[in-house]
C-alpha cells in the first residue's frame, strides 16, 4: 500500500438509474447499477476495478468523471467533494480527470480528422489554438508513437491499437492528474495490447498520473495495478493490493473468479469452482448477500443480512459474512 | 491413418476486393483426428475463422473464392462437394457454434423451433414416430385394468406397431414435430440445459447469455456431428460463464465422440481444453503440436512472442515483451515467411522462400528455416 | 486531402456497379446542364411568341411543336428546367436546413423542448401535405415564389423527425461521451458532432425529394397555385395543354416527359447513394 497521498476518495457511491414505465413514464423500478462503493486511490497509484458485466465497474467510472450523476454518495478528489458541484465548477476540473474509453472504433468521431479529435479539448477550453495548437497536437502524436502524417488522416484509417493510442493522447492534452482507463485494450490483439499496457505504464511513470484501471480481465489488471478491488452486482467484494489478493482471495466470489481464468499454462492445475447460475441483473438484486444464490459457500445468514466491508487484514478488505 | 477425421491440404482462400486480393489463407495443412480436440489459435486476421468457414464452405462468395486445396472428411474432398451435398454435411456431420449467440440466434423463433428445424432437416424420424406412438399407448395401457377389451385391444395394436419397426410408414407432419420436438429435449438434456421442457418454448432474448449458448451448442450437437467447429465460442460470455461452457464442452467430448475444433485468440482455453494447437499467423499455420509441448518448448519466434507477450496470471512480469511490427497487409504479404519482418533471428532464406513444414521433433511441426534446411 | 479524395473515388466505383444508378446519374447531369446551359442551347427565349406558328406540331423548326400562342415547346421546355431545378434545390435545401437543426437541436436536448418540437411537427404532419401547401400558396398570393415558400413549409417538418431519430442514436454514442468528457459545450457536440454523423440518411432523402418537389410543384401549378399561365414551368405548360389534349398532344407530353424523367433519374440517383452509404460504414 503506497503512503502517497489520497487523490481521489470515493465514499458509499450509488447510481440507480430508474426504469420508466406506465404512460408519464414514471420510475417504475431501478437498476441498482452501483449500490454503495467505497475506495480510496493514492497519488501515482493504479488501482484495478475488476468485475463480469453488470457489475457496476464501468458507472463507477463515469460517475467519478460525472459524466454520469450520481445519485448518493461522495467523490473527494484532492480532497473536495464534487459528487454534486454544478457544471461551471466541474468545467474547470475537467483538465485533471480524463478517460480512455473501451472501444477505440466508437470513442473517436469518424467524421474529424486526428488533429481535430486530439486538438478538441484545447480548443474548448481555451488553451490554445491555431498554429500553437498544431504544435501541440503533434507533440502528443509523438509522446504516444504517432507521426504527424497521421494528423489529417481520419480514424478509419487506422488500427484499433492506433485508434487506442489516439484516445490516450485525447486524454493526455490536459495534463490531466487522473486518468480512468475503461477496458482499454479488451478489444485489441494480444500484441497490440502488450504494447499499448507498456505505453501506458511508461507513460504513468513519465508523468506522474493516477489511473483507475476498468477491466474484466484479471491478469491485464494484475500486470497493471497496486492495488485491486473485485466489484459483484454494484459493491465491492474485496480490496487488496496485488500481492495481498492473490497470494490469498478471501471471498468466494473471488475465489471462483480467479479460478475461472484459464491459465496459458497446460502444466498447472488448480481447484476447479465452476459457478452454477447466470450473472444476476441489477434491477432486482439478491436480498442480504448479492453473490449468495451462487456461492458455495453460502450459509443462513448470508440470504438475511449484507455483509460489511470489513479490513481483515492490513489493506485486505473483504465483505463476507465467513470471514471476519 | 484412418485416425483422421478431417484432412486438410493445401488450402488457400483470397478475397477479391476493391483494394485488391486479400490472401487470407494461404497453403494451409491440417489434421484433425478423431475424438480429438484441436485449437486453432492466432490474432485477429490470421485466418483462423477463414479457415473454420472454408471446411463448411460457408465463406461469402463473393469476395472470398477457395482457389486451391483440399478438404478431405473421411476420405472425401469436401471442395468437389456441390452445394446440395454440402447442405447435407452442414449442421449434420460438421456443425458449428459461433462467437456471440445473441447475434446469430433468430430473435423471432422459439428456441425449440430453431433447434428442431435442423433436426428435422437432416434426420429421417420414422422409426422415432413410431416409437413415440407405441410410448404413448403404453402409457394408455399401464392405467387400464390388463384384462379389460380395450386393453386388448391396445396391445394388439402395440404388437402391429411394433411390427412396422422395420419399415416405419411416412408419418404425418405433427407426429414428425412431435418427435423432433422430443429430441430437441433429449439434446437440451444434453447440455445441462435447466428445465429444458420450459426452455423449448422461449424466445432467445428471455435466456441469459451462457444458456444461449448452451442452445446453440444444443443444436450444433442436435444431429450427433464428428465435427464441432466452435468459433470464438466463450469471447462474448463472462469470465464465470465461460467456465460453465468451457466445462460443458469438456463433458460433452468424452460423451459424445466427436472432434472439436476451437478457435480461439485465448492462450489460456488452448491449454485447458486442446489435445493439440495449430499456431497461426497471417493466414498460414506456422507450429502444429501437442498442447503440452507447445507451451513446453515453443519452436517457433512468433509463437515465443507471443507466449511472452500475454500477462500471466500465475506468473510475475516486469514489463511485457512485445512482437515489433504489425500483423501484414495481406493484400502484399511479405515474400517468403510471412513473419519474417518481424523475426528477431531472420535470415536470407526467409526473406526469399516459404518455409516449409519442418518436423525437428517427432509430432511437432514448425514452418522455419532454424529448424530446417529446404529439402528436407 | 488524399484521404477524401479516396474516398470519393471508392464512392465512384461503388456508384459504377449498378447500370440503373449510372443512367440515373447520367439524365440528373443532363438536366443540371440542360438548365445551366439554356441561354446557348435554346433556339428561341421563353416567352417568345410566333403567332402564326401556333399549334404547329414537331417540326425541324420546333423540335417539340409550339404551343396556343406560338411558343416553342422545346425552348420553353428547357427554360422551365431551369425554374423547377432551382424550385427542387431551394425547398430541398432550405427544408433540409431548417429540419436538420431543429430536429437535432431537439433530439439531443430531449425532454421538454424535444416534446415540444415534436407536437409542432406532428401539427404540421397531420395535414396532408399538397392540401397545405395549396392553403399557404393560396393565402400568401398564387406565384412561384409563394410556392417555394408553401413547400418549404410543408417539407421541413419531415427532415426535423428525420433527423432526430438519426440523432437519437448517436448521442448514446462514446464519441459523443467523449466530447463531454473533454469540455465540450452542447452546441459544439451537436453541431460539430452529432449532427455531420446524422446526415446520411438524409441525403438519400433529400435526393428522392429532389424528385418528390418537381413532380409536388409541377402538380400544384396544374391547377393553378404556383406559376401563372403562360410562366414556362412544366406544371403550367401540361396544364396550358390540357385543353389541346387531343389536337395538339405534343403541347402536354413533352413537358410531361421532362417531369417523368427529371423525377426519375432523382429516384434513381437516391437509391444509388442509398445502397453506397449504408454497407460502407460496414467498415
Amino acid at each position: 500500500m503506497s503512503t502517497a497521498e489520497t487523490l481521489l476518495e470515493v465514499k458509499e457511491l450509488k447510481k440507480h438509474f430508474p426504469i420508466r414505465g406506465g404512460i408519464f413514464g414514471r420510475a417504475v423500478g431501478y437498476v441498482y447499477a452501483v449500490d454503495g462503493v467505497s475506495f480510496k486511490i493514492g497519488k501515482g497509484e493504479t488501482m484495478g476495478l475488476v468485475g463480469e458485466s453488470g457489475c457496476g465497474k464501468t458507472t463507477v467510472g463515469r460517475c467519478i468523471l460525472r459524466l454520469i450523476e450520481p445519485t448518493a454518495g461522495e467523490i473527494l478528489f484532492e480532497g473536495e467533494d464534487i459528487a454534486r458541484i454544478d457544471d461551471k465548477q466541474m468545467i474547470k476540473l475537467r483538465p485533471k480527470m480524463q478517460i480512455v474509453f473501451q472501444d477505440p472504433y466508437a470513442s473517436l468521431n469518424p467524421r474529424m480528422t486526428i488533429k481535430d479529435i486530439v486538438g478538441e479539448p484545447m480548443l474548448v477550453n481555451g488553451i490554445a489554438k491555431g498554429l500553437e495548437l498544431r504544435r501541440r497536437v503533434l507533440e502528443l502524436l509523438v509522446i504516444v508513437g504517432l507521426s504527424e502524417d497521421h494528423m489529417n488522416r481520419f480514424p478509419h484509417e487506422f488500427s484499433g491499437g492506433q485508434r487506442q493510442r489516439i484516445g490516450v493522447a485525447r486524454a493526455l492534452s490536459l495534463n490531466p492528474e487522473f486518468i480512468v482507463l475503461d477496458e482499454p485494450t479488451s478489444s485489441l490483439d494480444v500484441s497490440v495490447q502488450a504494447q499499448t499496457l507498456n505505453m501506458l505504464q511508461d507513460l504513468q511513470r513519465k508523468l506522474d498520473l493516477t489511473y483507475l484501471f476498468i477491466s474484466h480481465n484479471l491478469s491485464v489488471i494484475k500486470h497493471m495495478s497496486e492495488k485491486i478491488a473485485v466489484m459483484y452486482l454494484g459493491k465491492i467484494v474485496e480490496i487488496a493490493s496485488k500481492a495481498e489478493l492473490f497470494r490469498s482471495q478471501l471471498h468466494p466470489y473471488t475465489q471462483a473468479l480467479f479460478a475461472a481464468i484459464p491459465i496459458p499454462d497446460p502444466e498447472i492445475s488448480r481447484e476447479r469452482i465452476v459457478l452454477g447460475g447466470d450473472v444476476p441483473s441489477p434491477v432486482n438484486p439478491p436480498s442480504g448477500c448479492r453473490f449468495n444464490p451462487r456461492c458455495p459457500k453460502m450459509i443462513p445468514v448470508c440470504k438475511e443480512e449484507e455483509p460489511e466491508l470489513i479490513e481483515v487484514r492490513k489493506g485486505h478488505y473483504v465483505a463476507c459474512h465467513l470471514v471476519k | 491413418m484412418s485416425d483422421i477425421l478431417i484432412s486438410i491440404r493445401n488450402l488457400s482462400t483470397y478475397f477479391y476486393t476493391y483494394a485488391g486480393v486479400v490472401k487470407a489463407l494461404e497453403g494451409v495443412d491440417l489434421e484433425i483426428y478423431k475424438r480429438e480436440t484441436l485449437g486453432l489459435v492466432g490474432e485477429t486476421g490470421c485466418g483462423k475463422s477463414v479457415t473454420a468457414l472454408s471446411i463448411m464452405q460457408l465463406v461469402p462468395n463473393p469476395p472470398g473464392k477457395i482457389v486451391s486445396g483440399q478438404i478431405l472428411l473421411e476420405g472425401e474432398d469436401l471442395l468437389k462437394k456441390s452445394e446440395e451435398e454440402m447442405r447435407k454435411i452442414r449442421g449434420a456431420k460438421i456443425s458449428m457454434v459461433f462467437q456471440d449467440p445473441m447475434t446469430y440466434i433468430n430473435p423471432v423463433l422459439t428456441i425449440g423451433d430453431q433447434i428442431s428445424e435442423v433436426i428435422l432437416l437432416h434426420q429421417d424420424l420414422r422409426k422415432e414416430v413410431l416409437a413415440l406412438k407405441i410410448e404413448e399407448l403404453q402409457g394408455k395401457l399401464e392405467k387400464l385394468d390388463p384384462t379389460s377389451g380395450t386393453a386388448r385391444d391396445f396391445k394388439s395394436k402395440i404388437e402391429e406397431l411394433e411390427k412396422k419397426m422395420i419399415d416405419p410408414p411416412k408419418p404425418s407432419k405433427s407426429d414428425v414435430k412431435k418427435a423432433a420436438l422430443k429430441k430437441t429435449i433429449e439434446t437440451l438434456k444434453l447440455v445441462r440445459m435447466p428445465y429444458p421442457e420450459r426452455v423449448v418454448k422461449q424466445y432467445p432474448h428471455e435466456l441469459s447469455g451462457g444458456m444461449r449458448q448452451r442452445a446453440m451448442i444444443a443444436m450444433a450437437l442436435s444431429c450427433g456431428p464428428s465435427l464441432l467447429i466452435a468459433d470464438e465460442a466463450t469471447t462474448a460470455l463472462d469470465v464465470t460463464i465461460q467456465a460453465q461452457i468451457l466445462q460443458l464442452l469438456n463433458e460433452l467430448k468424452k460423451e459424445i465422440g466427436a472432434s472439436i475444433l476451437i478457435i480461439t485468440h485465448d492462450l489460456g482455453i488452448v491449454a485447458e481444453m486442446c489435445d493439440r494447437v495449430g499456431v497461426m499467423y497471417a493466414g498460414v499455420v506456422v507450429e502444429y503440436t501437442g498442447t503440452k509441448a507447445l507451451f513446453r518448448k515453443p519452436l517457433h519466434p512468433y509463437t515465443q512472442g507471443l507466449l511472452r507477450s500475454i500477462p500471466k496470471l500465475h506468473k510475475e512480469i516486469e514489463r511485457l515483451e512485445i512482437i515489433p511490427g504489425s500483423v501484414p497487409n495481406l493484400i502484399y504479404p511479405p515474400p517468403g515467411c510471412r513473419f519474417h519482418p518481424r523475426c528477431p533471428y531472420v535470415m536470407d532464406i526467409c526473406r526469399k522462400e516459404r518455409p516449409p513444414m519442418f518436423e525437428p521433433e517427432e509430432g511437432h511441426f514448425v514452418a522455419c528455416y532454424l529448424y530446417g534446411q529446404r529439402g528436407d | 486531402m488524399a484521404p477524401r479524395v479516396r474516398e470519393l473515388r471508392f464512392t465512384i466505383f461503388l456508384l459504377k456497379q449498378s447500370p440503373l444508378v449510372v443512367a440515373g446519374f447520367i439524365l440528373m447531369f443532363a438536366f443540371i446542364a440542360m438548365a445551366v446551359f439554356a441561354p446557348w442551347i435554346t433556339p428561341y427565349g421563353p416567352e417568345e411568341r410566333i403567332w402564326e406558328s401556333k399549334l404547329q406540331p414537331p417540326s425541324s423548326q420546333h423540335i417539340f411543336g409550339t404551343d396556343e400562342s406560338g411558343g416553342d415547346i422545346f425552348s420553353r421546355l428547357i427554360w422551365a428546367s431551369q425554374l423547377d431545378l432551382a424550385i427542387a434545390v431551394t425547398v430541398v435545401g432550405t427544408a433540409m436546413a431548417i429540419g436538420s437543426a431543429m430536429g437535432a437541436v431537439s433530439g439531443y436536448l430531449g425532454g421538454k423542448t424535444d416534446e415540444v418540437m415534436m407536437r409542432i411537427t406532428d401539427i404540421f404532419l397531420a395535414f396532408p401535405a399538397l392540401i397545405l401547401a395549396m392553403t399557404i400558396a393560396a393565402a400568401l398570393g398564387r406565384n412561384l415564389t409563394n410556392l417555394t415558400i408553401a413547400l418549404i413549409i410543408v417539407w421541413w417538418p419531415a427532415y426535423a423527425r428525420l433527423i432526430r431519430g438519426q440523432v437519437l442514436s448517436e448521442r448514446e454514442k462514446l464519441y459523443v461521451e467523449a466530447a463531454r468528457a473533454v469540455g465540450a459545450p452542447t452546441r459544439r457536440i451537436i453541431f460539430r458532432h452529432v449532427l455531420p454523423n446524422s446526415i446520411y440518411p438524409l441525403l438519400v432523402n433529400a435526393t428522392l425529394d429532389l424528385g418528390g418537389v418537381i413532380l409536388t410543384a409541377a402538380g400544384l401549378s396544374f391547377i393553378g397555385f404556383g406559376a401563372g399561365a403562360g410562366i414556362a414551368e412544366w406544371g403550367r405548360m401540361i396544364a396550358d395543354g390540357r385543353n389541346y389534349l387531343f389536337q395538339s398532344p405534343w403541347m402536354a407530353t413533352f413537358p410531361g416527359l421532362a417531369i417523368l424523367l427529371s423525377a426519375l433519374a432523382m429516384n434513381l440517383v437516391g437509391d444509388g447513394l442509398r445502397d453506397v452509404l449504408d454497407p460502407r460504414l460496414r467498415r
